[in-house]
Formats: C-alpha cells, structure tokens, sequence
C-alpha cells in the first residue's frame, strides 16, 4: 500500500534526478541516438540523406541536420533545388530535445514497482519506450522542419497548414504532443505493476 | 482505500486510448481557433496584460507594456504565440480528467481547478521568463525549453495523480476483473 504524499514525492525526487542527468548525460546521449535518427529519418522520407551533429556548447548546444538531396525538387516553376545540393541550417536546441525522454524516466521512475520480476519488466519495456519516444519525436520533427523550410521557400510566406504531413507533425509536437507521448507510453509501461494507493484521509 | 491500480491492464488501456483520442480532438479544435483571435483578444486579456501589471509592479524600472500579443520592456521583448498560452499543459489535464472514471460532478471540479491551475502556472512561467531575459539572459533558453516544460507537466502530473487518487472509480464504466 503506497500513500499518494509518497507517490508525490517519488515524482519531485525523480523529477529532479532525470533533469540533472539528462542535463549531464544529454549530450552523449543524444550523439549515440544520431544513427538511430538518420534511420528513421531515411524510411521516413525519399528527398534526402540526413547528416546529422551535435555541435556548440551549453545551453547553446543543438542538435543540427543538413541534408544532401537526392534528386531534382521543384519549389515551383521558377525554383529548383538540383540533386546533390548540400543543404544546411535545421536545428533542435538540445534542451528540447531531452524534454521527452527526461519526462518518460519520471514517470518509470516515480510509479512504484515492487519484485525483481516487476523491475526487470519496467527496465525491458522502457528501454521499448525510450527508442520510440526517441525514434518519433526529434527526427519526424527534423524533417518536419525541412519540409517546412521548403513550403516557406515556395511560397515565400507563412506554411499553409495542412499542406504537408510532417509540418503538421511539428506544429502536434510543439504544441503539446511531445509531452503526450512520454506520457502516454510512461503510463502503458507502469500499468501492470499493480498496488493500492492510500488515500490522503485514509 | 478510494483508488485502487488494481484496475486490469483492460482498464488501463481503455484509459489510454481515451486520453490520447480526446487529446487529438482539443488539439484540432484548439488549432481551428484562428491566429488573430488568439494574438489579438486572447492573449492579451488573459496572458500579456495580467502578466504585464505584476512586472510593473515587481520592477520598476520595466516600464513594460504590451503590443496585442508582445511584451515589451527595457530589458527585452516576449513575443506570446500559439502554443505559449499553457495550452499543452491544459489539453493534457483536460484529456487526462476527462478519460478517467469518475463521475461528471468530479470532472467538472477537477477541470475547474485545472484552468485555474494551468492560468496560474502559466502566469508564473512568463514571469519567469522575463526576469531571465532581463536579469540573467544565459539561462533563458535552458528555462524556456527544459526546465519549465518538464516542471509545468510534473506539476500538472502530479495533480491528476492527487485528483484522481481522491475519486472513486467507477467500475460500471471500467469491468474490473480483480
């Protein structure tokens, strides 16, 4: 039986953990996970090779792609970005980068687990969730932002909304979503652990 | 003993696929809402023009005032747009309260207390915001885009775990096989 005052604890003290050790680890964290991003970033698109870096110090540290395109894109009949083209400049500040991952350890690590079995289960099944919170959010945004960068190209103004899946993809991300899907898996890998929380009064 | 995880992994997943698919619907409709109405009226009534009288107050040497959605002061300008407005925190609460068992009077409390909670936090955050910019610019982006994020939604996690550990569930909603 946990009381929820406990629970609540385990939050701020997990909390406080997963900041600072993202915050230490981040930067060697997010380099390993670059194969990982060029990958997905590959299966998810046809225009371009994704070369990926991790580059500045700081809080000025990024995570920066530029691409080399593959074949002939036409912004429209004027424009035209030839194959081979070297392009470069999207970026994800690094801190941002980490926010997703530093949410799901919280909650696998606040929600009590009890019996190596539960614990072994928890470690297997987030490692699961930590390549997918990883595998879906920064690279389908990198290129989101490419696309992006294309549509403001083309029409020389605002992204019309809806024009591309993966500008709306970053508009779902920053708006929100990407604290949805740490969340939301966080909450599917704690579900089978199963205690009783005491209530305040109890 | 008024909240039980006992609940089977059943209940959970109906949990999940609710909150994910009521997230997914406030956030169409939040992103129906045009830009200007949001920049021109909401913003300014219910983020800048609060936000701007406490940092006259807390600061005199501000001199802050507001342009429609912008901030601006001696010491720098913020910029509020979509997406600055708590609304991330809000559609998770909102989703999360709407998608647990409870009864409809529970909800309506809990989402009362969410939008109070979400305004104020939001509150907070822009102030903070501003201080770092005016005071301490080498720690905005890492306030900006780190720290305050993951604290808003601990925070707004931690109060749906009080909230929802106060409710009974309602098992008729929920079969629970325990």
């Amino acid at each position: 039986v946990f009381a929820i005052k406990k629970i609540l604890v385990r939050l701020i003290i997990s909390g406080i953990m997963s900041s600072v050790g993202m915050l230490l680890l981040g930067k060697s964290i997010v380099t390993a996970c670059i194969p990982l991003f060029e990958v997905i970033i590959e299966l998810a698109q046809s225009d371009f090779i994704p070369v990926l870096e991790v580059s500045g110090a700081g809080d000025s540290t990024q995570l920066r792609m530029s691409a080399i395109i593959l074949h002939d894109i036409f912004l429209n009949n004027m424009q035209v970005i030839p194959t081979a083209t070297h392009l470069t400049g999207k970026a994800q500040s690094l801190a941002h980068v980490l926010v997703p991952p530093t949410l799901l350890l919280c909650i696998l690590a606040a929600w009590p687990v009890i019996g190596i079995k539960a614990i072994l289960t928890r470690l297997a099944a987030g490692l699961v969730a930590m390549i997918a919170v990883m595998a879906f959010i920064t690279p389908l945004t990198l290129v989101g932002l490419f696309q992006i960068g294309l549509l403001d190209a083309t029409e020389g103004g605002p992204i019309a909304l809806g024009a591309n899946w993966f500008a709306n993809w970053v508009l779902f991300t920053e708006g929100g979503g990407r604290w949805l899907i740490p969340i939301a898996l966080g909450i599917a890998c704690v579900a089978p652990h199963r205690f009783r929380i005491r209530n305040l009064q109890a | 003993v008024i909240f039980e995880s006992e609940a089977p992994a059943k209940g959970v997943g109906t949990f999940l696929v609710l909150f994910i698919g009521i997230y997914i619907v406030l956030y169409i409709a939040y992103m129906a809402i045009p830009d200007d109405v949001l920049r021109l009226t909401v913003f300014p009534a219910g983020i800048v023009r609060p936000t701007l009288a406490i940092i006259n107050m807390l600061d005199n040497s501000a001199h802050a005032v507001s342009d429609a959605s912008t901030l601006m002061s001696r010491n720098g300008n913020l910029d509020i747009v979509r997406g600055c407005d708590g609304s991330g925190i809000a559609l998770l609460l909102t989703s999360g309260i709407l998608a647990f068992p409870t009864s409809l009077r529970a909800k309506v409390k809990g989402l009362m207390v969410s939008l109070l909670l979400v305004v104020f936090t939001n509150c907070l955050r822009i102030l903070g915001l501003y201080f770092a910019l005016a005071y301490a610019d080498n720690w905005f982006e890492l306030l900006h885009l780190y720290i305050i994020p993951t604290l808003m939604v601990l925070l707004a996690g931690g109060y749906f775990i009080w909230w929802a550990s106060r409710q009974g569930i309602d098992r008729t909603s929920f079969q629970s096989s325990s």
